[in-house]
Protein backbone atom coordinates (compact mmCIF):
# COMPACT_ATOMS: atom_id res chain seq x y z
CA UNK A 1 0.00 0.00 0.00
CA UNK A 2 1.20 3.57 -0.78
CA UNK A 3 1.64 6.22 1.90
CA UNK A 4 -0.53 7.75 -0.31
CA UNK A 5 -3.76 5.67 0.34
CA UNK A 6 -2.61 4.52 3.61
CA UNK A 7 -3.60 8.39 4.72
CA UNK A 8 -6.48 8.04 2.90
CA UNK A 9 -7.40 4.93 4.62
CA UNK A 10 -6.50 6.30 8.28
CA UNK A 11 -8.66 9.59 7.16
CA UNK A 12 -11.23 7.35 6.25
CA UNK A 13 -11.46 5.50 9.44
CA UNK A 14 -11.23 8.55 11.12
CA UNK A 15 -14.62 10.06 9.69
CA UNK A 16 -16.18 7.43 10.05
CA UNK A 17 -15.39 7.76 13.75
CA UNK A 18 -15.87 11.24 14.09
CA UNK A 19 -19.47 10.36 12.20
CA UNK A 20 -19.81 8.32 14.90
CA UNK A 21 -19.12 10.62 17.80
CA UNK A 22 -21.22 13.61 16.47
CA UNK A 23 -24.36 11.50 16.77
CA UNK A 24 -23.21 10.76 20.12
CA UNK A 25 -21.80 13.79 21.09
CA UNK A 26 -18.79 12.50 22.50
CA UNK A 27 -16.34 14.02 20.41
CA UNK A 28 -13.74 11.63 20.30
CA UNK A 29 -11.69 10.15 17.53
CA UNK A 30 -10.16 6.70 16.62
CA UNK A 31 -7.18 6.15 17.17
CA UNK A 32 -6.55 3.99 14.04
CA UNK A 33 -2.66 2.82 13.90
CA UNK A 34 -1.38 3.75 17.50
CA UNK A 35 -0.49 0.31 19.40
CA UNK A 36 0.67 1.89 22.11
CA UNK A 37 -1.33 1.79 25.12
CA UNK A 38 -2.26 5.51 26.27
CA UNK A 39 -4.86 6.89 29.24
CA UNK A 40 -6.93 8.89 27.34
CA UNK A 41 -10.02 7.33 29.49
CA UNK A 42 -12.61 5.34 28.49
CA UNK A 43 -14.28 5.01 25.18
CA UNK A 44 -15.40 1.27 24.81
CA UNK A 45 -17.72 -0.19 27.22
CA UNK A 46 -16.39 -3.64 28.53
CA UNK A 47 -18.63 -5.91 26.11
CA UNK A 48 -17.14 -3.70 23.42
CA UNK A 49 -13.83 -4.09 24.10
CA UNK A 50 -14.16 -8.30 24.39
CA UNK A 51 -15.35 -8.28 20.73
CA UNK A 52 -12.85 -5.49 19.59
CA UNK A 53 -10.14 -7.80 20.82
CA UNK A 54 -11.82 -10.67 18.98
CA UNK A 55 -11.69 -8.84 15.85
CA UNK A 56 -8.36 -7.68 15.77
CA UNK A 57 -7.33 -10.88 16.49
CA UNK A 58 -9.34 -12.50 13.89
CA UNK A 59 -7.74 -9.18 11.48
CA UNK A 60 -4.38 -10.34 12.40
CA UNK A 61 -4.91 -13.54 11.80
CA UNK A 62 -6.02 -12.86 8.25
CA UNK A 63 -2.85 -10.40 7.77
CA UNK A 64 -0.45 -13.11 8.52
CA UNK A 65 -2.32 -15.98 6.55
CA UNK A 66 -2.28 -14.13 3.66
CA UNK A 67 1.48 -13.48 4.39
CA UNK A 68 2.23 -17.48 4.33
CA UNK A 69 0.49 -17.23 1.32
CA UNK A 70 2.95 -14.49 -0.36
CA UNK A 71 5.84 -16.29 0.70
CA UNK A 72 4.85 -19.77 -1.09
CA UNK A 73 3.62 -17.63 -4.15
CA UNK A 74 7.28 -15.82 -3.92
CA UNK A 75 8.41 -19.04 -3.17
CA UNK A 76 6.76 -20.63 -6.24
CA UNK A 77 5.74 -23.55 -3.85
CA UNK A 78 2.27 -22.85 -5.69
CA UNK A 79 3.34 -23.14 -9.10
CA UNK A 80 1.92 -20.07 -11.65
CA UNK A 81 -0.12 -17.65 -9.75
CA UNK A 82 -2.53 -15.26 -11.92
CA UNK A 83 -1.20 -11.65 -11.12
CA UNK A 84 -4.72 -10.84 -10.56
CA UNK A 85 -4.62 -13.68 -7.17
CA UNK A 86 -1.33 -11.78 -6.51
CA UNK A 87 -2.62 -8.40 -6.42
CA UNK A 88 -5.63 -9.40 -4.72
CA UNK A 89 -4.17 -11.54 -1.68
CA UNK A 90 -1.93 -8.61 -1.39
CA UNK A 91 -4.50 -5.96 -1.48
CA UNK A 92 -6.78 -7.98 1.17
CA UNK A 93 -3.38 -8.68 3.93
CA UNK A 94 -3.13 -4.81 3.67
CA UNK A 95 -6.59 -3.67 4.50
CA UNK A 96 -6.48 -6.55 7.09
CA UNK A 97 -3.42 -4.79 8.36
CA UNK A 98 -5.28 -1.41 8.29
CA UNK A 99 -8.32 -3.12 10.10
CA UNK A 100 -6.38 -4.78 12.85
CA UNK A 101 -4.48 -1.17 13.76
CA UNK A 102 -7.90 0.58 13.81
CA UNK A 103 -9.50 -1.87 15.86
CA UNK A 104 -6.07 -1.79 18.08
CA UNK A 105 -6.41 2.52 18.14
CA UNK A 106 -9.81 1.59 20.11
CA UNK A 107 -8.07 -0.95 22.51
CA UNK A 108 -5.23 1.43 23.51
CA UNK A 109 -7.16 4.71 23.36
CA UNK A 110 -9.15 3.35 26.11
CA UNK A 111 -6.34 2.16 27.82
CA UNK A 112 -6.03 -1.70 26.69
CA UNK A 113 -3.09 -3.68 25.34
CA UNK A 114 -3.14 -3.78 21.96
CA UNK A 115 -3.78 -7.50 20.42
CA UNK A 116 -1.22 -8.73 18.87
CA UNK A 117 -2.01 -12.42 18.61
CA UNK A 118 -4.88 -13.99 16.84
CA UNK A 119 -7.94 -16.02 17.70
CA UNK A 120 -6.03 -19.24 17.93
CA UNK A 121 -9.93 -20.99 18.16
CA UNK A 122 -10.14 -19.79 14.04
CA UNK A 123 -6.36 -20.55 13.74
CA UNK A 124 -7.02 -24.27 14.70
CA UNK A 125 -9.40 -24.39 11.72
CA UNK A 126 -7.47 -22.38 9.29
CA UNK A 127 -4.38 -23.76 9.80
CA UNK A 128 -5.29 -27.35 7.66
CA UNK A 129 -6.66 -25.14 5.49
CA UNK A 130 -3.42 -23.51 4.90
CA UNK A 131 -1.72 -26.58 4.69
CA UNK A 132 -3.82 -27.55 2.19
CA UNK A 133 -3.33 -24.39 -0.92
CA UNK A 134 -1.48 -26.04 -3.29
CA UNK A 135 -2.37 -23.43 -6.28
CA UNK A 136 -3.67 -19.79 -6.79
CA UNK A 137 -7.30 -21.24 -7.19
CA UNK A 138 -7.05 -22.69 -3.60
CA UNK A 139 -5.52 -19.79 -2.44
CA UNK A 140 -8.85 -17.76 -3.26
CA UNK A 141 -10.41 -20.21 -1.75
CA UNK A 142 -9.15 -19.98 1.31
CA UNK A 143 -9.47 -16.10 1.56
CA UNK A 144 -13.05 -16.70 0.87
CA UNK A 145 -13.18 -19.04 4.36
CA UNK A 146 -11.28 -16.04 6.04
CA UNK A 147 -13.25 -12.89 4.88
CA UNK A 148 -17.11 -14.70 5.62
CA UNK A 149 -15.48 -15.34 9.33
CA UNK A 150 -14.16 -11.80 8.95
CA UNK A 151 -16.93 -10.12 7.77
CA UNK A 152 -19.97 -12.17 10.09
CA UNK A 153 -17.47 -11.03 13.01
CA UNK A 154 -17.74 -7.49 12.05
CA UNK A 155 -21.51 -7.40 11.26
CA UNK A 156 -22.28 -9.66 14.60
CA UNK A 157 -19.79 -6.75 17.05
CA UNK A 158 -21.85 -4.23 14.73
CA UNK A 159 -25.33 -5.23 16.04
CA UNK A 160 -24.34 -5.31 19.65
CA UNK A 161 -21.91 -2.64 20.05
CA UNK A 162 -22.82 0.51 22.55
CA UNK A 163 -19.75 2.56 22.04
CA UNK A 164 -20.12 4.90 18.65
CA UNK A 165 -16.06 4.85 18.02
CA UNK A 166 -16.84 1.12 17.50
CA UNK A 167 -19.77 1.18 15.59
CA UNK A 168 -17.86 3.76 13.63
CA UNK A 169 -15.10 1.33 13.40
CA UNK A 170 -16.76 -1.59 12.30
CA UNK A 171 -19.15 0.33 10.16
CA UNK A 172 -16.60 1.69 7.52
CA UNK A 173 -14.50 -2.06 7.54
CA UNK A 174 -17.47 -4.82 7.29
CA UNK A 175 -18.43 -3.42 3.60
CA UNK A 176 -14.69 -3.84 2.81
CA UNK A 177 -14.34 -7.42 3.74
CA UNK A 178 -17.79 -8.31 2.00
CA UNK A 179 -15.74 -6.80 -1.19
CA UNK A 180 -13.13 -9.11 -0.38
CA UNK A 181 -15.79 -12.07 -0.55
CA UNK A 182 -16.84 -10.36 -3.79
CA UNK A 183 -13.86 -10.23 -5.53
CA UNK A 184 -12.68 -13.87 -4.54
CA UNK A 185 -15.98 -15.20 -5.71
CA UNK A 186 -14.96 -12.98 -8.92
CA UNK A 187 -11.37 -15.03 -9.41
CA UNK A 188 -12.70 -18.37 -8.82
CA UNK A 189 -15.63 -17.55 -11.88
CA UNK A 190 -18.80 -17.43 -9.22
CA UNK A 191 -21.29 -15.01 -8.83
CA UNK A 192 -19.83 -12.34 -6.63
CA UNK A 193 -23.30 -11.60 -4.59
CA UNK A 194 -25.06 -14.71 -3.65
CA UNK A 195 -26.57 -13.23 -0.76
CA UNK A 196 -29.26 -10.27 -0.33
CA UNK A 197 -28.41 -9.78 2.96
CA UNK A 198 -25.17 -10.05 4.95
CA UNK A 199 -25.31 -13.40 7.32
CA UNK A 200 -23.49 -14.32 10.67
CA UNK A 201 -22.39 -16.89 9.32
CA UNK A 202 -18.82 -18.18 10.72
CA UNK A 203 -19.17 -15.25 12.71
CA UNK A 204 -16.62 -15.50 15.70
CA UNK A 205 -18.08 -15.33 19.19
CA UNK A 206 -16.69 -12.98 22.22
CA UNK A 207 -15.20 -16.41 24.11
CA UNK A 208 -12.46 -16.56 21.21
CA UNK A 209 -11.17 -13.29 23.11
CA UNK A 210 -9.79 -15.78 25.76
CA UNK A 211 -7.57 -17.33 23.49
CA UNK A 212 -6.15 -14.94 21.83
CA UNK A 213 -2.40 -16.09 21.69
CA UNK B 1 -34.41 11.01 13.10
CA UNK B 2 -33.86 7.18 12.35
CA UNK B 3 -37.22 7.08 10.72
CA UNK B 4 -35.95 9.99 8.13
CA UNK B 5 -32.92 7.95 8.14
CA UNK B 6 -34.41 4.66 6.84
CA UNK B 7 -37.00 6.42 4.34
CA UNK B 8 -33.96 8.05 2.87
CA UNK B 9 -32.32 4.37 2.46
CA UNK B 10 -35.78 2.91 1.26
CA UNK B 11 -35.85 6.06 -1.41
CA UNK B 12 -32.40 5.14 -2.94
CA UNK B 13 -33.25 1.76 -2.97
CA UNK B 14 -36.20 2.54 -5.15
CA UNK B 15 -34.05 4.79 -7.57
CA UNK B 16 -31.60 1.71 -7.89
CA UNK B 17 -34.33 -0.87 -8.68
CA UNK B 18 -35.56 2.01 -11.20
CA UNK B 19 -32.61 2.16 -12.83
CA UNK B 20 -31.35 -1.46 -13.45
CA UNK B 21 -35.39 -2.08 -14.52
CA UNK B 22 -34.84 0.39 -17.48
CA UNK B 23 -31.73 -0.82 -18.01
CA UNK B 24 -32.80 -4.55 -18.87
CA UNK B 25 -35.25 -2.54 -21.68
CA UNK B 26 -31.61 -1.44 -23.60
CA UNK B 27 -30.76 -4.09 -26.19
CA UNK B 28 -27.45 -4.10 -24.56
CA UNK B 29 -28.30 -5.07 -20.99
CA UNK B 30 -31.12 -6.82 -21.12
CA UNK B 31 -31.27 -7.92 -24.90
CA UNK B 32 -30.47 -11.72 -26.51
CA UNK B 33 -26.78 -10.09 -27.69
CA UNK B 34 -26.27 -8.65 -24.29
CA UNK B 35 -23.13 -9.83 -22.08
CA UNK B 36 -24.60 -12.45 -20.06
CA UNK B 37 -23.15 -11.66 -16.86
CA UNK B 38 -23.51 -7.95 -16.95
CA UNK B 39 -27.39 -9.04 -17.77
CA UNK B 40 -27.29 -11.48 -14.64
CA UNK B 41 -26.37 -8.90 -12.52
CA UNK B 42 -28.66 -6.23 -13.17
CA UNK B 43 -31.31 -8.44 -12.96
CA UNK B 44 -30.28 -10.43 -9.31
CA UNK B 45 -29.22 -6.78 -8.39
CA UNK B 46 -32.34 -5.50 -8.81
CA UNK B 47 -34.16 -7.86 -7.29
CA UNK B 48 -31.75 -7.07 -4.48
CA UNK B 49 -32.41 -4.03 -4.26
CA UNK B 50 -36.32 -4.55 -4.44
CA UNK B 51 -35.71 -6.88 -1.03
CA UNK B 52 -33.77 -3.89 0.25
CA UNK B 53 -36.13 -1.44 -0.08
CA UNK B 54 -39.01 -3.99 1.32
CA UNK B 55 -36.28 -4.24 4.70
CA UNK B 56 -36.23 -0.91 4.81
CA UNK B 57 -40.01 0.12 5.19
CA UNK B 58 -40.95 -3.07 7.08
CA UNK B 59 -37.91 -1.03 9.59
CA UNK B 60 -40.18 1.67 9.48
CA UNK B 61 -43.73 -0.28 10.03
CA UNK B 62 -41.62 -1.70 13.56
CA UNK B 63 -41.16 1.62 14.28
CA UNK B 64 -44.71 3.15 13.60
CA UNK B 65 -43.78 5.28 11.24
CA UNK B 66 -44.42 5.39 7.29
CA UNK B 67 -43.21 3.43 4.58
CA UNK B 68 -41.78 4.98 1.76
CA UNK B 69 -42.50 4.18 -2.02
CA UNK B 70 -41.26 6.85 -3.97
CA UNK B 71 -37.61 7.46 -5.21
CA UNK B 72 -34.95 9.76 -3.75
CA UNK B 73 -36.07 12.99 -5.51
CA UNK B 74 -32.44 14.16 -6.48
CA UNK B 75 -31.11 10.97 -7.37
CA UNK B 76 -34.12 10.31 -9.67
CA UNK B 77 -33.06 13.62 -11.23
CA UNK B 78 -30.08 12.45 -11.53
CA UNK B 79 -30.82 9.19 -13.13
CA UNK B 80 -34.04 10.61 -15.41
CA UNK B 81 -31.42 13.50 -16.90
CA UNK B 82 -29.06 10.46 -17.37
CA UNK B 83 -31.11 8.19 -19.45
CA UNK B 84 -30.36 9.70 -23.25
CA UNK B 85 -26.76 8.98 -22.51
CA UNK B 86 -27.09 5.27 -21.65
CA UNK B 87 -26.18 4.65 -25.22
CA UNK B 88 -23.70 1.04 -24.31
CA UNK B 89 -22.49 -0.66 -21.09
CA UNK B 90 -20.18 1.49 -20.28
CA UNK B 91 -22.37 4.28 -19.00
CA UNK B 92 -24.81 2.12 -17.27
CA UNK B 93 -22.66 0.87 -15.25
CA UNK B 94 -20.90 3.99 -14.65
CA UNK B 95 -24.36 5.07 -13.34
CA UNK B 96 -25.03 2.31 -11.13
CA UNK B 97 -21.35 2.34 -9.79
CA UNK B 98 -22.52 6.25 -9.08
CA UNK B 99 -25.56 5.19 -7.49
CA UNK B 100 -24.61 2.15 -5.13
CA UNK B 101 -21.62 4.17 -4.16
CA UNK B 102 -24.01 6.69 -2.46
CA UNK B 103 -26.55 3.85 -1.67
CA UNK B 104 -23.18 2.17 0.52
CA UNK B 105 -22.04 5.65 1.87
CA UNK B 106 -24.75 6.54 3.06
CA UNK B 107 -26.01 3.48 4.84
CA UNK B 108 -22.32 3.67 6.59
CA UNK B 109 -22.69 6.88 7.83
CA UNK B 110 -26.52 6.26 8.43
CA UNK B 111 -25.03 2.84 10.94
CA UNK B 112 -23.09 5.51 12.98
CA UNK B 113 -26.25 7.25 13.84
CA UNK B 114 -29.03 5.10 14.05
CA UNK B 115 -30.57 4.78 17.63
CA UNK B 116 -32.82 2.07 16.81
CA UNK B 117 -31.15 -0.99 17.26
CA UNK B 118 -33.75 -2.89 14.83
CA UNK B 119 -32.89 -0.02 12.08
CA UNK B 120 -29.13 -0.46 13.10
CA UNK B 121 -29.06 -3.86 12.46
CA UNK B 122 -31.23 -3.62 8.99
CA UNK B 123 -28.56 -1.84 7.89
CA UNK B 124 -25.85 -3.23 8.51
CA UNK B 125 -27.25 -6.54 6.62
CA UNK B 126 -27.45 -4.32 3.78
CA UNK B 127 -24.57 -1.59 3.59
CA UNK B 128 -21.95 -4.90 2.73
CA UNK B 129 -24.35 -5.89 0.12
CA UNK B 130 -24.01 -2.57 -1.47
CA UNK B 131 -20.65 -2.46 -0.73
CA UNK B 132 -20.09 -5.81 -3.36
CA UNK B 133 -22.24 -4.10 -5.82
CA UNK B 134 -19.80 -1.09 -5.89
CA UNK B 135 -16.83 -3.56 -6.05
CA UNK B 136 -18.60 -5.95 -8.84
CA UNK B 137 -18.97 -2.70 -11.03
CA UNK B 138 -15.45 -1.50 -10.34
CA UNK B 139 -14.24 -4.88 -11.21
CA UNK B 140 -16.85 -4.34 -14.59
CA UNK B 141 -15.67 -0.78 -15.34
CA UNK B 142 -12.12 -1.33 -15.37
CA UNK B 143 -12.25 -4.22 -17.85
CA UNK B 144 -14.64 -2.51 -19.58
CA UNK B 145 -12.15 0.28 -19.72
CA UNK B 146 -9.20 -1.49 -20.65
CA UNK B 147 -11.11 -3.01 -23.30
CA UNK B 148 -11.49 -6.33 -22.24
CA UNK B 149 -15.46 -7.01 -22.53
CA UNK B 150 -14.46 -11.07 -22.97
CA UNK B 151 -13.25 -10.98 -19.17
CA UNK B 152 -16.86 -9.83 -17.94
CA UNK B 153 -17.69 -13.02 -17.35
CA UNK B 154 -18.13 -15.83 -14.70
CA UNK B 155 -15.23 -18.32 -16.17
CA UNK B 156 -13.21 -19.90 -13.60
CA UNK B 157 -10.07 -20.20 -16.20
CA UNK B 158 -10.22 -16.67 -16.78
CA UNK B 159 -8.17 -15.82 -13.61
CA UNK B 160 -4.65 -15.65 -15.63
CA UNK B 161 -5.95 -13.42 -18.16
CA UNK B 162 -7.87 -10.51 -15.57
CA UNK B 163 -5.15 -7.39 -15.40
CA UNK B 164 -4.37 -6.72 -11.84
CA UNK B 165 -6.12 -3.66 -12.01
CA UNK B 166 -9.42 -4.66 -12.29
CA UNK B 167 -8.63 -6.21 -8.52
CA UNK B 168 -7.38 -2.94 -6.99
CA UNK B 169 -9.92 -1.31 -8.60
CA UNK B 170 -12.40 -3.27 -6.85
CA UNK B 171 -10.54 -3.28 -3.71
CA UNK B 172 -9.37 0.68 -3.44
CA UNK B 173 -9.29 1.16 0.37
CA UNK B 174 -9.24 -0.39 3.83
CA UNK B 175 -12.46 1.99 4.82
CA UNK B 176 -15.03 2.31 3.20
CA UNK B 177 -15.48 5.94 2.18
CA UNK B 178 -18.78 8.32 3.13
CA UNK B 179 -17.91 10.99 0.81
CA UNK B 180 -20.98 9.99 -1.44
CA UNK B 181 -23.62 9.53 1.58
CA UNK B 182 -27.00 11.75 1.02
CA UNK B 183 -28.50 13.66 3.21
CA UNK B 184 -30.43 11.98 5.82
CA UNK B 185 -33.42 13.67 4.85
CA UNK B 186 -33.33 13.64 1.42
CA UNK B 187 -36.00 11.22 0.66
CA UNK B 188 -37.64 11.28 3.97
CA UNK B 189 -41.25 11.28 3.46
CA UNK B 190 -42.54 14.98 2.89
Amino acid sequence: MTALSRRRVLAALVGAAAAACSSGGAGRRLGAASTTTTARGPTLAAGDAQLVVVAASVENLASTTYQTVLSAVSGGKLGTVAPAITSFVQAAMAHHRDHAAAWNGLLTASGRPAVTGVDTALQAVIAPAVAGVKDGGGAVRLALQLEQVAAATCLSALQVFTSADAVGAAASIQPVEMQHLAVANLLLGQYPVPDDFATLDGARPATDGAGVG
Amino acid sequence: MDVERLQTAASIEQVIVTLYGRSLDLPFIGGASANPFLKAFVTRTRDQHAAHAAAFNAALGRLGAKPQPDPDPVLGDVVDQAEVTLTGPGPVVDLALKLETAAAATYVTDLSALDDPGARRVTATIAGIQAQHVAVLSYVKALLDGNAPDLVALDPAAAPRVPPSAVTAALPASAFPTSEARPPDEGAVR
